[in-house]
């Protein structure tokens, strides 16, 4: 026996050990790393097994990332080595305990403890555990089935947990200068927009620096100096050789023209902007959305995908927000700090020497601000949060509130969460009202410095007045970026953060791929046929087994069994919203993953026990799959499906608006509208999924008809608790633990003595008769 | 007037009767119970509240985790029997005490800790801090679970190191 082909290797550091103690790491068939010893405290150990033994390796693993090379060293040291011999080994059965597991012997009714690791490693040592039992397990011991490969928690680069195995995106390794350029990219079309933008911006930077040179230099240091020589009758113009009070006019003008200048800019800008952000906006939510329409339903339903309508909207809208708001911001801090300094130093080194060196101090302040903010806000944050889903509870659950009359005791409970809210806003506005007035004070100081030394300057006649009010102006905008600039690393971080999801979705590959060269089939006959279908979510937890049903084209097929036996899973198989993971499902005969997606899905109709309606008209709802389908034909699906009657008794009868905000169903109501969904859809191939559960029995029997009368040519295949739904199937199949145990003809089954089928429908009689008697 | 049947006539509860129990070991890590008479081969104890009451009303359950009886308290047994049961608790909840929290860093929206236990050493990725570290009566015991499942336990959080408590004050709300 030799390992197989795909089966992860032994780690070199770790191969070494077991070569050192005579062991072969070449004939080692199997290895699982655990994580806890017997007496449970962390340790690092490797459970491995050749043809002979089962080997335990304890001790320390020491893995460093090497920068440079941006790869993994590892060293093992050992602490404690054991052996058994696998012939005195029986089944290998995990434990699956609270927060821990522990990989057990079972031989001949007695148990020993193997190992014991935490619950993250469960998969993995059940998978170790299969694969034993397949190489040294009686018949019995042998379960069927393929055993899935252990997923990859650690990135093989720098070691780190990866937060999602099934995605293996590493928080470290994901360059944030790789998801930047990504980001550009995406804003590629908007190159012209945004240089636009930015020049619009820098023009405006420009004037608000020009700005305080006329309002103070000119006019203190020329059109003043001026007219006071003027005075004293020394010169009739010296200052651009004309007229004082032509001077005083021009520099007004001057200082009018650079304002309004300014406002046009900035006007210009923001409309530019405004006609610009929407179709960023749009473009973006559609690229998002987009993609999520190409994932399958694994991915919905994966519990790592968290708050999805979070992702289409607040992260879309944080991404434009650095680009549209963030980067012209900076821009615009960068170079208004940076010009004003040139232009202070230019004027005065000394004097800005003195005052820069308050800048580092307000930076720091700053930084610290921020840094004590982040921990309010995030509070602020999470306490509103906590209040809106108290609240969204309260109001979907107002029927129970009012039926137990806890509207008091719910009132209460609002009252504290809110009351944490209000705290937490309160802390916010104290410190906000607190901390950025003393940084404002540091500035004041810095001024004052500015206003003294500077005066002394001016005294010394080695700065003009002029300058000095210049300088003065000129240091409040100096101050103005600091605070910007403190905070633009996590306003950079958040937009990163967003974008890491937003490539999370986009790059999602699906699982679902369709084929190459897809075979087209524009109607399908309806031959059915699952040949050893295996499949599972979890990997070592199947839900469908080796299942193999052969249905013909036109027949019905009823399935039969309990609550989570796989009935739903194999509807899910056949429509091609999961694929198996061993064995084929087969539609006249071409594997469903070579049919074309839209072909399957067109020809085959569902009507299921989750039912969903689409915010729209009840017309709108029925004619989803064929929006082409005319008022006639919606109307003759209404009825069929028993729906025509209440629909037009509605006051806006088929425009009568449903799904969220609209018009209220009962359940009943809703499902004859999915079941006319389906038959407006003519499909080959029909699947009712429990479809006539939510209804009366008066209106199952009227629905029954319909169904019967639809089934008529196709291939149907239906789900029932309710065996009498099943009395016109050509065939059952009974389901039980994902096996098909039961297969055949009403009369074939209801002959087996001890048989499920039996058991079940000898019940409903009985349950019949005691209601009839 | 008929009378009405009361709410513990209508569904009784198996309570385990401590004076005719006896909960002992079988090959050194499975607990079994000897119960008037019969003998329960590898039971598993199971906590109705694990956080609030951890020694209180606890399912004594088979391999498939069927309730077989129910347990008050674990102080209505001898102190050798509750020993015995406490032991089974602590090695199915295994929740090791953290001696100290010597790093914590957010990193594309997951908290990736870095901390020193009880049993050792220990590093893990935990999503959605908002859940996952549960304040348990009064605040001052925290459980962290992390994205496996595991569970970390603070016993107090006041007697934490200022330096330890500066690394996780932002996450405790």
């Amino acid at each position: 026996m030799k390992r197989k082909e795909g089966v992860r290797k032994i780690p070199d550091h770790i191969a070494a050990r077991f070569a050192e103690r005579g062991i072969d790491p070449a004939n080692i068939i199997r290895h699982v790393m655990g994580d806890l010893k017997l007496d449970q405290s962390y340790t690092d150990m490797v459970l491995a097994y050749d043809n002979e033994k089962l080997y335990i390796l304890t001790g320390t693993e020491t893995v460093t990332h090497d920068p440079k090379r941006n790869c993994l060293d590892a060293t093992f040291e050992v602490e404690d080595f054991s052996e058994i011999n696998a012939a005195d080994l029986g089944k290998l059965t995990v434990d699956q305990m609270i927060s821990v597991g522990r990989l057990v012997s079972e031989k001949d009714g007695s148990f020993t403890e193997i190992a014991d690791f935490s619950i993250g490693k469960t998969s993995a040592f059940e998978i170790f555990a299969r694969n034993f039992n397949r190489n040294f397990g009686t018949e019995d011991d042998k379960d069927d089935g393929p055993i899935g490969e252990e997923q990859e928690l650690f990135c093989p680069k720098c070691g780190t947990r990866y937060p999602n195995p099934s995605r293996k995106l590493c928080p470290k390794c994901t360059s944030k200068s790789v998801l930047a350029f990504r980001l550009l990219s995406l804003f590629k079309k908007y190159t012209f927009n945004i240089i636009v933008i930015m020049l619009f911006l820098l023009m405006q930077t420009g004037f608000s620096i020009l700005a305080p040179y006329f309002s103070t230099a000119l006019i203190y240091d020329k059109v003043l100096a001026d007219s006071t020589l003027h005075a004293s009758g020394q010169v009739d113009t010296i200052f651009l050789g004309i007229d004082i009070f032509r001077q005083i006019g021009l520099v007004v003008l001057g200082l009018l023209g650079v304002r309004l200048l300014s406002v046009v800019l900035n006007m210009l800008r923001s409309l530019y902007v405004s006609a610009t952000v929407p179709k960023v906006i749009f473009d973006m939510k559609m690229l998002i959305f987009s993609a999520m329409q190409r994932l399958s339903v694994g991915f919905y339903t994966s519990k790592q995908t968290g708050n999805l309508m979070t992702r289409v909207n607040a992260d879309a809208n944080n991404v434009y927000n650095f680009f549209f708001g963030g980067v012209p911001y900076i821009i615009t801090s960068v170079s208004t700090f940076v010009g004003v300094l040139v232009v202070m130093f230019v004027m005065s080194w000394k004097l800005s020497l003195v005052v820069f060196i308050s800048v580092p101090l307000i930076l720091m302040s700053y930084v610290l601000i921020m840094k004590f903010m982040r921990k309010l806000y995030r509070a602020n944050w999470v306490y509103t949060a906590r209040m809106n889903s108290l609240l969204s509870d309260a109001l979907y659950g107002q029927r129970v509130i009012k039926a137990f009359t806890q509207e008091d005791s719910e009132s209460e409970r609002f009252a504290s969460y809110s009351h944490r809210v209000q705290l937490a806003h309160t802390q916010l506005a104290v410190t906000q009202n607190t901390v950025y007035p003393l940084v404002g004070l540091i500035m004041r100081v810095a001024h004052c410095i500015l206003l003294g030394f500077g005066t002394v300057l001016v005294i010394r006649k080695e700065l003009s007045v002029g300058t000095l009010l210049t300088l003065s102006a000129y240091l409040n905008m100096l101050f103005e970026p600091l605070g910007f600039f403190a905070n633009v690393s996590n306003w950079w971080s958040s937009c990163i953060d967003s974008a890491q999801r937003m490539f999370e979705i986009i790059d999602a590959k699906s699982d679902l791929p369709e084929a190459e060269n897809p075979v087209r089939k524009e109607v399908l006959k309806g031959d059915f046929k699952a040949e050893g279908v295996l499949f599972e979510y979890d990997p070592g937890h199947p839900i469908v087994r080796n299942l193999s049903i052969e249905v013909k084209s036109g027949q019905m097929l009823g399935i039969v069994g309990k609550t989570g036996a796989g009935k739903s899973t194999l509807i899910n198989l056949l429509a091609r919203l999961y694929d198996p993971n061993e064995g084929t499902i087969t539609l006249d005969g071409v594997d469903i993953k070579q049919i074309a997606t839209e072909d399957l899905r067109r020809n085959i109709g569902i009507v299921s026990q989750d039912i969903y309606l689409f915010i729209g008209t009840i017309a709108d709802n029925i004619r989803y799959a064929r929006p082409d389908a005319s008022l006639d034909e919606v109307i003759r699906a209404a009825r069929a499906a028993c729906a025509h009657d209440f629909i037009i008794r509605l006051p806006d009868g088929y425009e009568t608006r449903v799904g969220a905000g609209g018009q209220g169903l009962s359940g009943g109501e809703r499902q004859r509208i999915s079941i006319a969904r389906a038959i407006i859809q003519n499909p080959s191939i029909l699947v009712l999924d429990e479809a006539t559960a939510a209804m009366d029995t008066e209106t199952e029997r009227r629905i029954q008809e319909a169904l019967t009368a639809l089934q008529q040519g196709r291939t149907t295949i239906a789900i029932a608790h309710r065996l009498s739904t099943l009395r016109d199937a050509d065939v059952l199949a009974v389901i039980d633990n994902g096996r098909v145990v039961e297969f055949g003809t009403h009369s074939e089954l209801i002959a087996i003595e001890d048989g499920t089928y039996k058991k079940l429908y000898d019940l409903q009689m009985e349950a019949l008769k005691m209601i009839a008697g | 007037m008929e009378k009405r049947i009361s709410l513990s006539e209508l569904a009784a509860v198996n309570y385990l009767d401590p004076t005719c129990a006896r909960f002992f070991v079988e090959n050194k890590d499975f607990l079994s119970l000897e119960y008037k008479g019969e003998v329960y081969h590898n039971i598993k104890l199971h906590r109705a509240m694990p956080f609030k009451l951890p020694d209180d009303y606890i399912s004594v359950q088979d391999m498939d985790s069927k309730e077989l009886f129910l347990i008050r308290s674990l102080y209505e047994f001898s102190e050798e029997q509750a020993l015995l049961m406490s032991w089974h608790l602590k090695k199915r909840y295994h929740t090791p005490k953290i001696i100290r929290l010597n790093n914590i860093k957010e990193k594309l929206g997951y908290l990736y800790f870095d901390i020193t236990t009880e049993v050792g050493p220990k590093s893990f990725a935990l999503r959605d801090a908002t859940h996952n570290i549960r304040r348990i009566d009064d605040g001052k015991r925290i459980i962290i679970v992390d994205v496996d499942g595991n569970r970390y336990e603070i016993p107090d959080v006041s007697r934490m190191s200022s330096k330890d408590f500066r690394h996780i004050e932002p996450y405790l709300l």
